[in-house]
């Protein structure tokens, strides 16, 4: 049997499972390098190593077995303590993370792969086999912190098995709530300290501060007199700090000799929440949580999905003739019935378009997870020192969407470490701080998800904007003049603009801002930037929640439907005859729209679109429309009502090099309920025209 | 940085002041009893008290609440004397932030001062 056979059940679920745990080590990996590993990390990637080694091992992947047996080596001589960690053996296990993606990539296309990892196996082995670190920089595990901070000196020694809790303290410890940390303590008071009971209060006192007493030994200590007080002090805290806030709030009191922590319990995330209560917890380690689950073949949920599309078509079709139907035999019995079971079949509709939506979304988690690894390679590349957060990683969105984010977001990111942060030896001048922070957000508002990047780099310089605005002949002196500063910067999405003063390998690929935008765009989303010299730049993402099903304004010109999406409507109104010429006004080439005290430019959609040229001065319908800080007046001739449409992309027709090229204006179609096509109006795409 | 000293006894205060001078620590003012010490506090805003215990008027444990109702991150040392633990404790968990045994040992108030420091 071929054993590049994508189409085996087998190796699928081979490809499946390998992938995420490869992608699990590689977090595990940015753990340590934190020094936010323990040796459960450790312990981890070792079962992640062996089962990649067993299940490659199976399926006869010599290469991949044989470079996770390496691992798997060096991982236990790690648990052994006879290696440490260091940048060289991290750097390995990157490496080693590279190799099997490297793997992965050619199996997934049913390839053999070509890289030769025999040098990678090589050094791993030598080091596995020398048993030396090739380092003498240690990177701590939190277990191991611990006894570095005993270590600061030794007058006093004490055993191992005195920081672990004694039974009448495991008790104690039973009821406290596993969200908490519990750490034992010990302290050395100074043998000549007066009033030692005293002492310990101020301890206890100190460290109510940040947790919880469980137990202290002695329990009498504050009756305890200076005789009967023996040096040591032990305590059981409750807590959420870490290791360095205990030990900071127990050193600042003095005549203490010496302080022994050690971590006796980790906390584990238990929160129970309703389901439509999402907790945005502001994640530092990559701790995944369990839901059960089970896998099924993509595609057979997105046929589910176009089923269900489908039905939302046939449901509006079937309401039509509901109405018809009700007006023209109106008080027939069976027409009642009708009546009363079209709401019912509404209902249905809903649910299932919602139900099967959610089986199509994703936490955000899936793409975000990649980019720490891609900030730390890029960041050391160009010797800027950043810390990457990422916030709101279980935010849902439609997998559809999920997928086409990876490209622009890898843009922003890259851009923000080459271009956007200042080298360490800038932030140093500017009175900044020398490790830049690199955010990135997700988020659920109303009806959208927003995604932020946000740097604290130099920011933007809105005259540089201007010049090259100018020098690229975009826009002239004069029209600049008119702007805000926020639509100025808006210009750094348009075609052709790039300030980078040269393309790099890092961000520079012939690719712009422009694209980005354009793929949002394509997403019904909208992006845009905030940024202030020498402070730093924010970029903001909107994207609906799905991509397939929205609510939409259908409009008739001359023989063709338009359907506007309801997001990006402000107002409709209606204006009489009378009301024509005194809000509808000529300027130059342009008509505006007075609106609310503002005067906005008109768009006439069947002339925009050639559908219809007849202009009517009688009553005209306007719907205004915004997208970001940009308003404009549809004239429109006709409204067909409210619906919601599914939108057929058009994706793979339109667009550079497509098939029908750029189509101004157009996001997609939909089939609506009598059979017809609706072409969804893209705003923003307008807004540039 | 500026040391309030409240003692109603003269020669703690002498003591005190002679073990502040010596380490070059500026000291802003004496107060001998609480409600001295309290109105001192306002005015000379000092970055630490050393602050008796047993005193006339208003005693070291009243002073000391007040003084940490007017500002919760004053560091107030008590100084007491041994036998009064109880009293001790009482201070701390009036807002003292630390204490020091009469007789007063040069090293271990100095050793206190520098902690907040």
């Amino acid at each position: 049997m071929d054993k590049f056979n994508i189409n085996d059940v087998y190796y699928s679920m081979f490809l499946e499972e390998t992938k995420e745990q490869i992608e699990k080590i590689e977090q595990d990996l940015l753990l340590l390098e934190n020094g936010q590993g323990s040796m459960e990390t450790i312990n981890d990637i070792f079962r992640m190593a062996h089962s990649i080694k067993g299940a490659s091992a199976t399926m006869g992947f010599e290469d991949m077995e044989r470079l996770s047996h390496s691992l798997e080596n060096l991982l236990s001589k790690i648990r052994d303590k006879e290696i440490y960690i260091d940048v060289n053996i991290l750097n390995l296990f990157f490496k080693g993370i590279d190799g099997f993606k490297h793997i992965h990539q050619s199996l997934s296309k049913g390839e053999e792969c070509l890289i030769d990892l025999n040098d990678l196996i090589e050094e791993i082995d030598q080091i596995v086999e020398s048993g030396k670190n090739l380092s003498k920089e240690q990177i701590l595990l939190d277990d191991e912190k611990a006894s570095e901070l005993n270590s600061r000196d030794d007058i006093h020694d004490i055993e191992d098995v005195e920081l672990e809790l004694d039974d009448h303290e495991k008790e104690l410890c039973e009821n406290i709530d596993l969200g908490l940390k519990l750490y034992k303590i010990i302290i050395v008071m100074d043998s000549n300290t007066k009033m030692k009971a005293v002492k310990a209060f101020l301890i206890v006192n100190n460290l109510m501060g940040i947790g919880d007493i469980v137990a202290t030994n002695p329990i009498d200590f504050e009756q305890l007199s200076d005789e009967d007080f023996e040096n040591l002090f032990k305590i059981v805290i409750a807590t959420h700090s870490e290791y360095e806030e205990i030990y900071k709030n127990i050193n600042s009191i003095s005549e203490i000799e010496k302080i022994f922590i050690k971590k006796v319990r980790d906390s584990k995330k238990q929160v129970k929440t309703p389901k439509n209560v999402k907790i945005v917890e502001k994640q530092e380690n990559f701790n995944k949580k369990k839901i059960s689950t089970i896998r099924i073949d993509v595609n057979k949920i997105d046929k589910l999905l176009n089923l269900v599309g489908e039905f939302i078509i046939d449901k509006e079709a079937l309401n039509q003739i509901g109405d018809e139907l009700k007006r023209k035999y109106k008080g027939d019995d069976l027409i009642r019935k009708l009546a009363a079971m079209l709401p019912h079949i509404n209902y249905i509709g809903t649910e299932l378009q919602e139900t099967v939506m959610s089986t199509r979304m994703l936490s955000l988690e899936h793409i975000f997870n990649r980019f720490p690894r891609m900030v730390r390679d890029l960041s050391q590349k160009c010797e800027k020192d950043i810390n990457f957060v990422i916030e709101g990683k279980e935010t849902e969105i439609d997998r559809g969407i999920i997928e086409e984010l990876v490209d622009p977001l890898t843009h922003i990111l890259r851009n923000a470490i080459d271009h956007g942060f200042e080298t360490i030896a800038e932030r140093k001048i500017k009175q900044k701080e020398e490790v830049g922070t690199l955010k990135l957000i997700g988020k659920h508002e109303e009806n959208n998800v927003v995604i932020e990047i946000e740097d604290d780099g130099k920011g933007i310089d809105i005259e540089n904007i201007k010049k090259k605005v100018i020098e690229r002949n975009l826009a002239r002196e004069e029209e600049l003049q008119n702007l805000s500063d926020r639509e100025i910067m808006n210009y750094i999405f348009e075609p052709g603009f790039s300030t980078a003063k040269e393309v790099t390998d890092i961000s520079g690929r012939g690719v712009g801002l422009n694209v980005v935008k354009e793929n949002i765009s394509k997403l019904n989303g909208i992006i845009e930037i905030k940024s202030e010299k020498g402070i730093g730049t924010k970029f903001i993402i909107k994207l609906p929640l799905t991509l397939a099903i929205i609510q939409a304004l259908l409009i008739g010109e001359g023989n063709c439907t338009f359907a506007i999406p309801i997001t990006s409507i402000i107002e409709t109104l209606r204006l009489k005859e009378d009301e024509i010429g005194e809000k509808i006004h000529v300027v130059g080439d342009f008509e505006v729209f007075d609106w609310r005290d503002q005067a906005i430019p008109i768009v006439r959609i069947g002339e925009y679109f050639g559908a219809s040229r007849e202009r009517t001065n009688k009553k005209v319908f306007i719907v205004v429309v915004g997208y970001s800080e940009k308003r404009f007046a549809l004239i429109v001739n006709k409204l067909l009502g409210e619906q919601e449409i599914v939108i057929k992309s058009m994706g793979a027709f339109i667009g550079r090099d497509k098939l029908l090229g750029n189509i101004k204006g157009i996001s997609g179609v939909s089939v609506l309920g009598d059979g017809k096509f609706a072409h969804i109006v893209d705003i923003a795409s307008l807004t540039r025209s | 940085m500026g040391i309030l000293i409240v003692d109603d006894t003269a020669f703690m205060r002498v003591t005190i002041r002679g073990i502040l001078e010596k380490n070059d620590m500026e000291i802003l003012g004496e107060a001998v009893n609480g409600i001295d010490a309290l109105e001192k506090y306002k005015r000379l805003k000092p970055s630490i008290v050393t602050m008796d215990i047993t005193m006339p008027e208003l005693d070291g444990i009243e002073a000391t609440k007040e003084i940490v109702k007017i500002d919760p991150e004053a560091k107030i040392i008590v100084c007491s004397a041994m036998g009064q633990e109880s009293r001790v404790i009482e201070a701390i968990n009036a807002g003292a932030k630390s204490f020091v045994v009469k007789p007063i040992s040069e090293e271990k108030l100095i050793d206190e001062i520098k902690k907040f420091l």
